[in-house]
């Protein structure tokens, strides 16, 4: 198992985020984590990836205990995410956005950016190529000298899962990388999940956009209320009842 | 063809350069000579503190803190009878390592907070300098710090330092140095990681970056190269005392950067040789000059917030497209490209 997730708990003062939850992560999967807003989804991923101490339970990444880590050590053993809100460093570039993204794997210190040693200019060379190697991909090369605050909402979105591909991740959690855009755009940011997909990259993602998780989804884990209520393959899920109560008045499922 | 473009973009450093060095032999009177060495060091001191503060986005207001650990740091041991050469960069090294623990404590907190740790130590330096009498002399402080030792150069004779014009030069070396360093650092992966601090912690982290080690380094060269200044100004003066902790000096650096420009490279040097030259003409006013001072920051605070550096770029820029504009085709490309080139100002 690659992730495994194990009886994460969640207090926030009074409030249970996330109780006792847990599942596991199969290499090359997709798995989308649904459920009505203030579920606890956001919660748990800010407790996998690092951002916030979990109350209890633990986290196992290639059967190693992750737990409590700092997010920095996520993401240098492979766990990227990206944030409900779209998150950028917005006073800089386009390519400087992608380069830090790549920091993670470089080693470049004081002394070789004081002295340029070889180290300097191989990794800032190799540090160009992956930069320019994600602007393909993530189909915004002539955007590499933009700021950010001049993108669109939706490139925004394509460049904070190109930010967070760039430390090559085993695991990419994407917290509703369609959240904000319309309906045409989502599109785009689909295929971009199923391009992912076939690099290798494991993908755990949070949506609301029932027929976008349907179309993308291997498997489901539903949380309401902080609890994990259903988990199983879409169709399975589409028809399962507890589910349909929790989304009762909500949205639709189809 | 080489050259010619070298030359093309750098014409506007290279002929500050050249200004710079001709200062003291274009310009006789020893009193404006003198008034540039003090500006050229608060402009060292400026520059290290755009580091950590414009680079990297911490507020250290423990920078006259540190500027007074150097100071003294220099004095103690010249006077001891160790040569300038060795005293300097060991004066930086003390006022780094003492950063680096101060750091280790500081640099936890975020934010206002840092400010304030930060502001505390420097007081702690400046109580510390006034009433530490066996080892500081207390108020009178530690006066007939030698002049640097003489560099021997063969067949010529010796590079000695009694000169005011030759301390000019030393002066302008370690701007350069310093400017140097901060550059190399700056347009670097290394630096990168500084501004991904600056811009978004919470991101920094998120994508790989151990956000305190990043704080910690900026935090350690920053005191490194303000423990130099701290070293250079003792020597110049041939003494120190506490004010030279004196948190006033924070905030009178502070000022340079943000009128100069934050987190550009010309910016601290601009802010501080102006605003000193400024000071300076309007010394009749007395006490009024530091209200006139506070006027021109608020007014630079609000309507240039990146400082002259900024008002000039853009300035450039405009005219650069419009220029380019009438010259045709191809105008917003090279405008993406000059803006580049632009950010390094
Ligand atoms: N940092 C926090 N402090 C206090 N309460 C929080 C915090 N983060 C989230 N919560 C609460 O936890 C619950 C779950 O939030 P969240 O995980 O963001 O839900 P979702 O992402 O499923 O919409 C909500 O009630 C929210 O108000
Ligand atoms: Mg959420």
């Amino acid at each position: 198992m690659l992730l495994k997730v194990e009886k994460l708990t969640k207090h926030f003062d009074g409030l249970v985020a996330n109780n006792h939850i847990s599942f596991d992560l199969a290499e090359g999967e997709i798995l989308a984590i649904i459920g009505p807003n203030g579920a606890g989804k956001s919660t748990l991923f800010n407790l996998i990836s690092g951002m916030l101490p979990a109350t209890s339970g633990k986290v196992f990444l290639e059967e190693e205990d992750v737990t409590g880590l700092k997010p920095h050590s996520m993401a240098e053993r492979g766990i990227a995410r990206t944030f409900q809100t779209t998150t950028l460093f917005d006073e800089l570039r386009v390519m400087d956005n992608l380069a830090i993204g790549y920091r993670v794997r470089t080693r470049t210190g004081f002394w070789d950016a004081l002295l340029h040693s070889s180290r300097w200019r191989r990794e800032k060379e190799e540090t160009e190529a992956k930069v320019m190697e994600a602007l393909e991909f993530i189909g915004m090369r002539e955007y590499a000298y933009h700021f950010v605050s001049t993108l669109t909402q939706e490139a925004q979105k394509r460049l904070a899962i190109g930010v967070a591909l760039m430390s090559d991740p085993k695991i990419m959690m994407l917290d509703e990388p369609t959240a904000g855009i319309i309906q045409d755009e989502t599109d785009g940011i689909m295929e971009l999940i199923l391009r992912l997909k076939e690099r290798g990259i494991t993908v755990c993602l949070i949506e609301h956009k029932m027929r976008m998780v349907m179309d993308l989804a291997d498997r489901i884990v539903v949380l309401n209320y902080g609890e994990k209520i259903a988990e199983g393959p879409p169709e399975e899920i589409s028809c399962n009842p507890a589910v349909i109560e929790a989304y009762l008045g909500g949205e639709h499922i189809a | 063809m080489k050259y010619n473009k070298f030359l093309k973009q750098n014409w506007l450093y290279l002929l500050l350069l050249i200004a710079a060095l001709s200062f003291p032999l274009v310009i006789s009177s020893r009193y404006y000579i003198q008034i540039m060495i003090t500006a050229l060091t608060w402009a060292m001191a400026a520059l290290s503190l755009n580091l950590i503060l414009g680079y990297t986005g911490q507020a250290s207001l423990a920078h006259a803190g540190f500027f007074g650990l150097g100071a003294y740091s220099l004095a103690l041991t010249t006077k001891a009878g160790l040569s300038f050469w060795l005293a300097l960069p060991l004066a930086g090294a003390f006022a780094a390592f003492i950063g680096l623990f101060i750091g280790l404590l500081t640099l936890r907190t975020r934010g206002h907070y840092f400010a304030i740790s930060t502001l505390c130590f420097g007081v702690i330096v400046f109580i510390v300098a006034g009433s530490w009498i066996e080892i500081t002399k207390g108020a009178t402080g530690i006066l007939g710090i030698p002049k640097p030792t003489p560099i021997p150069i063969p067949f010529i004779g010796e590079l000695s330092f009694t000169s005011q014009t030759n301390q000019y030069y030393l002066v302008i070396f370690f701007l350069l140095l310093f400017l140097f360093i901060i550059y190399r650092l700056v347009n670097s992966l290394q630096g990168l990681s500084f501004m991904a601090v600056r811009n978004n912690e919470v991101l920094a982290e998120a994508v790989g970056i151990n956000t305190f080690t990043t704080k910690l380094l900026s935090f350690v060269v920053t005191n490194f190269l303000v423990g130099m200044t701290g070293g250079i100004y003792a020597v110049l003066m041939g003494g120190v005392s506490p004010t030279v902790a004196g948190s006033n000096l924070t905030f009178f650096w502070l000022a340079y950067v943000i009128i100069g420009g934050v987190a550009t490279m010309a910016g601290p040097i601009v802010g501080a040789v102006l605003v000193t030259f400024l000071m300076e003409y309007m010394y009749s006013l007395g006490e009024y000059r530091l209200a006139i001072f506070g006027l021109i920051l608020i007014m630079a605070i609000i309507f240039f917030p990146r400082g002259l550096v900024g008002v000039f770029t853009r300035l450039y820029q405009k005219i650069k497209d419009y220029f380019g504009g009438i010259r045709g085709g191809g105008a917003g490309q090279n405008a993406a490209k000059s803006r580049k080139a632009n950010e390094t100002l």
